[in-house]
């Protein structure tokens, strides 16, 4: 070991990526929190109790909520139909799954205007029903969803195509079903890389910006999200309150963080 | 004969697992996708073919979207270059060395998946502003960075961090320890083993990574456009563009925008993804050349 | 001596992988490093590449000491268990790489490299797969390469980690002629690691037991099979049977201090019960145990309680479990924790003094 690596070179490293990690990512999230207590606690209490921002909180977690059941559910089904069983156009609805990720999310905004918005061929429909998509909570949500669609179901999928399924087929032939199956064969396995997913699902739920800020329409209190709202007040120039309502997210991006690098842990010992 | 293989194959066509629930799995999977991919992304179709192709091609090479188009390509070009090289050396010194603070430094590394953009965005924008406390250690030699293609790039970089360290990681930490070795004994300097033995191994990780941060850039938006300020021809971003037109109630203009930006990134993965796997493919003994 | 360790020493945290280790190996010999896994003598090897630094002690390679010298300058050939050949590297790349990367400075040698690469390439027998890829390539030929790899820098000492354990069993032993008419043709001081007895006595001039960190004997195949200097050589070398009642058997007493006793097969002698030449040297013996290997079969004996292996040639007709048989073991080696002494069989001295 002595020759490959001279310890200046090594330590010069180290410290290179010290400084781009400092410069890049913690000095900006500390930021973040210096800004928002530039003006003393009573101006950051007030900034993040003001009821536009409780709104929008509120409604940043309900959408976080719906895209991460949604794509739960959608992501054990798919994982198990494309990693169980062998069809025709298995890689076709991999790709097709795949999708949102490699779009704009402002184009995943666009596209629900293009469906639900004044030209989408869907809007006599709702207008019958009187409902509203875009410019209106359901089309958040719909945004959210569509933008984090593939985080699960990506997770599991080489998960579950690694572990194989030998015991699944030991477990049907002894005539157990496929809820007994998944729940007491399945699930034990990918249970860490589920959880990862889901984490990743929501920290991008919750920051989700380009897609929502096309279908919402900026609403105060009714359809704005926290990152919209901060957008809103950023434009105002409140810079401290944009920069405090913002410590709300750099709180809950910590926390996520952290869970992360815990699930990843467990994951990994697991596989050990 | 004839008739095995013909029952072998009518076997495979309908799926002949033994384990319970094909219908109802699949089931679900296409209808979600159908209600929430390939629905709306199909009316993106069919509202395009309301137009017509003059129109189309107009905002397609209208001046102001081929600036924009420049600037996001050109930024996001840049800031992958400079995610590969410090995306490389984090992944090294992670992988290679230990040292008080590794397990911090690995764990930070997601810091841009899990921080809303938005947040990043006006953090980036205010730090590196004229008043900032970066920006303001530059200002007084006449460098702007927020509201330049400059900050654009900087916040690229900024969210394209995971990505090629991620991607190289898992690779630099199952590569076979002999091979390096073996270069030492036959005399390379440790740099010379760098460049032609580990450089080549991971090399498909690094244009995975690459390829990611391209596309992600080109697309991204919350992060970027509060620190590009959106000045037309100088740094307004393809998706802002989108926006702008959107805002003017120009569904024509903004899906023409949005189709060539979605064509880009598939250009940008599908090469990706045919140069990775031409090299995998060499190393793994499969007909070559 | 050429290559020279002189007390060599070196631990990984309390483990204590290499005490004292010293021996010398003279130029033009190939040598093989014997020994069980976990001994210490991949560490041997490593050490003298320049891969480990020992604790303390000296490495003298054509006789400069080495142990500053770092891997790249020592000029030696390494050969890997596994080859760890460039993966993304034609076979001519990979052979040229020790040239390419030493004689940068020199344009006249570097205008040599391809002649010398083709030289070594028709030398291993690889004429027609340059453009390959490794991944394309046999293991057999993998080691050709590996093996034409190490040589291409003329290293003074060519170093072997296991050649050919990942090789299957059908090609292994046709590669151990072709690399001992390889090295001898080329005339390069060898070192090889092996835990494998027949491999070692197959290719090596000199063989080097090694257990537990220690040399345990040096000397050439023939005076290690035949004179063991240690217990542990007496018991690894050759397939042998270990007996603590030695003395029940006939023509041997007792010995203070030598508890026990190593019987090779080919010590030991069986006879019909009706046509038993040496009445008074015999014992009865039992076949309790008959497996067919091919060539002979091995026979398991019950000789008064105690387990004796011997072969049976097979022209004397197949034996099988229950069989009683006559039983003469002509000499066996007894050993304690140090010692290892060879023992005849007093009986058949006097009777026959010149048998065998």
């Amino acid at each position: 070991m002595r020759e490959y690596s001279g310890n200046i070179g090594k330590n010069a490293l180290i410290i290179l990526c010290f400084l781009f990690i400092v410069i890049m990512l913690l000095i900006p999230l500390i930021s973040v929190l210096a800004y928002a207590l530039r003006q003393g606690w009573a101006v950051f209490w007030e900034a993040i109790s003001d009821p536009y921002a409780l709104k929008a909180l509120k409604l940043t977690l309900v959408t976080t909520v719906w895209a991460l059941v949604i794509n739960t559910v959608f992501g054990i089904f798919a994982a198990w139909a494309l990693t169980r069983y062998r069809f025709r156009g298995q890689h076709i609805i991999e790709t097709l799954i795949d999708i949102p990720f490699a779009m704009s999310p402002v184009i995943a905004g666009l596209v629900f205007i293009l469906v639900f918005g004044r030209i989408g061929w869907a809007y006599p429909i709702l207008q019958q029903w009187d409902l509203k998509v875009v410019f209106a909570v359901p089309g958040i949500i719909l945004a959210t969803v569509f933008v984090t669609f593939p985080f699960v179901s990506r997770e599991l999928i080489p998960l579950m195509n690694a572990q194989g399924t030998d015991e699944e087929e030991a477990a049907a032939l002894m005539g157990a079903g496929t809820f007994h199956i998944f729940s007491k064969i399945t699930l034990p396995h990918i249970r860490w890389g589920l959880l990862y997913g889901m984490i990743l699902c929501t920290a991008r739920a919750l920051g989700e910006f380009g897609a929502v800020s096309v279908v919402s329409g900026h609403l105060r209190g009714k359809t704005n999200t926290l990152p919209l709202h901060i957008e809103i007040l950023f434009s105002e120039f409140k810079l401290t309150s944009a920069f405090a309502v913002s410590s709300i997210l750099v709180v809950l991006a910590i926390i996520i963080l952290i869970l992360k690098n815990i699930v990843q842990r467990k994951g990994k010992s697991e596989v050990q | 004969m004839g008739i095995s293989r013909n029952t072998r194959l009518r076997r495979h066509k309908s799926n002949n697992s033994v384990i319970p629930g094909f219908t109802l799995s699949l089931g679900v999977t296409l209808t979600m996708l159908s209600l929430i991919v390939m629905i709306p992304l199909a009316s993106v179709a069919v509202v395009m073919t309301g137009y017509s192709l003059a129109e189309f091609w107009a905002t397609l090479t209208d001046k102001m979207a081929l600036h924009a188009y420049w600037v996001s390509l050109s930024c996001a070009l840049t800031a992958a270059i400079i995610n590969v090289v410090f995306g490389i050396m984090l992944a090294w010194v992670l992988v290679r060395y230990d040292f008080p603070g590794r397990r911090l430094l690995d764990g930070l590394i997601e810091l841009p998946f899990a921080l809303p953009t938005a947040v990043a965005g006006i953090a980036l924008t205010t730090l590196y502003s004229d008043q900032g406390w970066i920006g303001s250690l530059f200002a007084p030699y006449g460098i702007k960075i927020s509201y330049t293609t400059t900050g654009i790039t900087l916040a690229l970089v900024f969210i394209g961090i995971p990505f090629v360290v991620r991607s190289v990681q898992p690779v630099l930490e199952k590569l076979d320890r002999q091979t390096e070795e073996a270069a030492a004994i036959l005399g390379a300097s440790p740099f010379t083993t760098f460049r032609r033995v580990i450089l080549p191994e991971l090399l498909p990780a690094i244009l995975t990574g690459f390829g990611l941060v391209l596309a992600r850039g080109i697309g991204e938006y919350g992060s970027v456009v509060f620190i590009a300020g959106n000045i037309p021809y100088e740094t307004q971003i393809a998706p802002l563009l989108i926006m702008v037109k959107l805002e003017q109630f120009n569904y024509a203009g903004a899906t023409s925008i949005a189709l060539v930006l979605i064509v880009l990134s598939f250009v940008i993965l599908f090469t990706i993804h045919r140069l990775a796997g031409q090299i995998e493919r060499r190393i793994k003994g499969g007909a070559d050349t | 001596m050429f290559v020279e360790l002189e007390k060599v020493n070196k631990t990984f945290g309390s483990f204590q992988a290499l005490k004292d280790v010293s021996f010398g190996i003279e130029q033009g010999k190939i040598v093989g490093l014997l020994g069980p896994s976990g001994s210490g003598k991949t560490t041997i090897l490593r050490s003298l590449a320049g891969l480990e630094f020992p604790d303390s002690g000296i490495i003298r390679i054509a006789g400069r000491a080495v142990n500053d010298v770092p891997a790249r300058e020592r000029g030696v050939g390494f050969v890997f268990q596994s080859y760890a050949l460039f993966r993304y590297m034609t076979v001519f790349d990979n052979i040229a790489f020790g040239l390419s990367v030493k004689k940068k400075k020199n344009g006249a040698e570097r205008g040599q490299i391809p002649e010398r690469v083709h030289e070594l390439i028709n030398l291993v027998g690889l004429k027609g797969m340059e453009k390959r890829y490794p991944a394309q390539l046999s293991g057999g030929q993998r080691q050709r390469v590996a093996f034409a790899r190490a040589l291409a820098p003329q290293p003074q000492v060519l170093l072997l980690d296991e050649p050919f354990a990942a090789i299957d069993a059908k090609v292994r032993k046709e590669l151990r002629t072709w690399l001992r008419e390889m090295i001898n043709r080329v005339g390069i001081t060898s070192i090889f690691v092996t835990h494998d007895q027949d491999e070692a006595i197959e290719v090596a001039d000199d063989i080097v037991i090694v257990n537990e960190g220690g040399i345990e004997q040096k000397g050439s195949p023939a005076e290690i099979y035949q004179h063991p200097a240690t217990p542990f050589a007496a018991r690894f070398i050759g397939q042998s049977s270990e007996l603590t009642d030695y003395s029940r058997l006939h023509g041997f007493l007792p010995i203070a201090g030598f508890h026990q006793a190593v019987i090779r097969p080919e010590f030991v002698h069986i006879f019909r019960p009706d046509a038993d030449p040496y009445p008074n040297s015999t014992d009865d013996g039992l076949v309790e145990q008959a497996y067919f290997r091919g060539s002979v079969q091995e026979l398991h004996l019950n000789v008064c309680g105690q387990r004796i292996i011997v072969n049976n040639a097979l022209d004397d007709g197949l034996l099988s479990s229950g069989d009683r048989l006559r039983v003469l073991v002509s000499r066996m080696f007894l050993v304690n924790e140090r010692e290892v002494r060879l023992a005849e069989n007093a009986s058949l001295r006097d009777v026959n003094p010149v048998f065998i």
